[in-house]
């Protein structure tokens, strides 16, 4: 086998997916999205939580997925969790960083990491990289991101 | 002298490949559309060469030889399916032909509480044209069920059919399990509840002889990009009556007989469906392609992926791990499975790169997938050109998935 599908297959993502550790739907929601690739029929809803200051302060997921979206779906998880985090600890506590802005960026970085853009890959989100080679998966990565931003664009729920 | 499958892999240049630095091509996505042997591409060549010119409209030589060549191929199309020439419409695909029914003969026909029976093994061309057509006619679609086999539920089939029952619309083989419907008797119970017929035949004009007199059938849609043809160039038939009885589907030069702002009037069968300039090049191709597979002969392609399937299904029947979507008897080279519980996109991928061509996902069968309680398949199929040693290719290629995906 050719090292591209090798590096794929043996990155982290594939254990991400298989625990699949950070899956299910936040009771506390304040915008949830839901979106379906109709090439191959694979469906995820994104439920994000904002803080009464408008910070995206969590993100739980659902999806009836292939490997490569329910471990981006974990990547994306975990990323918000962690800049929550290191808001959190910061002197004051509050408020978390994490704007509905810094999604779309970040969903941004992903894309232009996936075209094989000379930026490096996001803290956090370095396994990606091992995609870009097989363009018919892209958008198996993206779809969470897409889910999300529909999820911010979509009314409160 | 028996099937020379080597014979035949050389007259498809494509099969010829390397792919991914110097992995042989393994060919198994002709469900989806097939290659083309050269007998197609070099006709079209030619055609455009020494012949091309519009038809039907020119008073000059190279007009009038591209009209007779254009017109040799309907021909050519009847006598593959035993139909009168003037019951061949030329169309852009199977999915425009259905389209054309579906508007054509449902806004004449249909009315609030009709129905339009089709089935849950449904290419969504067959599904989605009487959705639409419904909508607009008060006309309500319902689905036959499918058994866990692959097969059609022929008692519910029988329970749905009523008088309410106008159009039956059904595929004549399953694009992804590769059922064959039992459609003499489909047929004949419609007719007797005074419902037509529309046969989806884009999987079965490529594995069986289809004979449209010997069925009786109303309709029957197919593309020519499955039988080794271009795309672009599909093919209705319709019993003439209906075809007369039915207002034009697009409108435009070529179908027309006298325009006028007081009134237009229109051709007859088939012109009267076939608006603007047609695919003429592609028309010529697929002649190529019908001479093509009445050489090689129908009824031995036919025989030689049977025997493929039989071989492949008994290669995976051996293999604990794979499931196996349609297991009738009626069985065409068209194979849907799963490995494991790995996701038919990740198994597709890592097949894809050991050099296995094939398709992943829903195969445009959402609601079949849905019945069988997955996801989305893997789907191989056959054709004329494929050989054992491609099916040991898939085999090889599953080892790689078992051994990456774990």
């Amino acid at each position: 086998m050719d090292a591209e599908t090798r590096t794929l297959f043996e990155s982290r993502l594939l254990s991400l997916a298989k625990a699949r550790a950070r899956e299910g739907r936040l009771p506390e929601a304040t915008h949830t999205g839901a979106v379906k690739n109709p090439f191959c029929g694979d469906e995820i809803a994104v439920d994000v939580k904002l803080s009464a200051q408008g910070a995206v302060v969590d993100l739980g997921y659902e999806a009836k997925a292939c490997s490569l979206c329910v471990a981006s779906a974990e990547l994306l998880s975990d990323w918000i969790d962690q800049v929550y985090s290191q808001a959190q600890s910061q002197e004051g506590g509050s408020p978390a960083p994490l704007q509905p802005e810094d999604l779309h960026a970040l969903a941004q970085a992903i894309d232009d990491v996936l075209k094989g853009g000379n930026a490096p890959a996001p803290d956090g989100f370095e396994a990606l990289v091992s995609v870009a080679p097989f363009r018919a998966r892209h958008k198996c990565v993206t779809l969470p991101f897409d889910a999300a931003i529909k999820a911010l664009e979509d009314k409160q729920t | 002298m028996g099937y020379d499958v080597a014979a035949i892999r050389a007259q498809f240049p494509t099969l010829e490949r390397k792919i991914y630095g110097n992995k042989p091509l393994i060919f198994l996505d002709s469900a989806a559309s097939a290659q083309k042997p050269r007998a197609v591409t070099a006709a079209m060549t030619d055609f455009m060469d020494t012949t091309y010119s519009n038809v039907h409209r020119g008073i000059h030589a190279l007009s009038q030889e591209a009209t007779d060549a254009f017109e040799a191929v309907r021909g050519k199309v009847a006598g593959f399916m035993n139909a009168d020439e003037r019951e061949v419409v030329f169309t852009k695909n199977t999915t425009e032909g259905i389209n054309l029914v579906a508007q054509s003969w449902g806004r004449k026909n249909l009315s609030p509480g009709d129905e339009i029976l089709v089935t849950e093994l449904e290419h969504h061309a067959n599904i989605v044209p009487w959705q639409l057509i419904a909508e607009a006619t008060g006309a309500k679609v319902r689905a036959v069920a499918v058994l866990d086999d692959g097969a059609l539920d022929m008692d519910d089939f029988h329970a749905k059919l009523g008088p309410s029952t106008k159009m039956v619309a059904v595929a004549y083989v399953s694009n992804v399990l590769g059922t064959v419907l039992p459609v003499e008797d489909i047929i004949k119970a419609a007719h007797a509840q005074g419902a037509l017929v529309l046969l989806d035949a884009s999987q079965a004009v490529t594995h069986r002889r289809v004979d449209v007199k010997a069925l009786d059938v109303d309709f029957l849609v197919w593309t020519g990009h499955k039988l080794y043809g271009p795309t672009g160039i599909g093919v209705l038939f319709g019993k003439y009556d209906l075809l007369d009885a039915m207002p034009p589907f697009l409108g435009g030069g070529d179908m027309i007989d006298t325009v006028s702002f007081q009134g237009t009037t229109f051709r007859e069968p088939p012109y009267r469906f076939e608006a603007g300039t047609p695919a003429i090049v592609e028309t010529i191709g697929l002649g190529a392609a019908i001479d093509w597979v009445e050489t090689v002969g129908i009824e031995a392609i036919a025989a030689h992926e049977a025997d493929l399937l039989d071989y492949a299904m008994d290669q995976l029947a051996a293999a604990n791990d794979v499931t196996v979507f349609g297991t009738t008897p009626t069985k065409v080279s068209v194979l849907a499975f799963l490995l494991g519980d790995h996701h038919a996109h990740d198994v597709g991928t890592i097949l894809d790169r050991t050099g296995v061509a094939l398709r992943v996902g829903q195969h445009c069968a959402e609601p079949l997938h849905t019945r069988l309680g997955v996801h989305s398949t893997v789907r191989a199929s056959f054709a004329a050109y494929n050989s054992r040693a491609d099916v040991d290719g898939l085999l090889d290629g599953l080892s790689v998935c078992r051994e990456l995906l774990g």
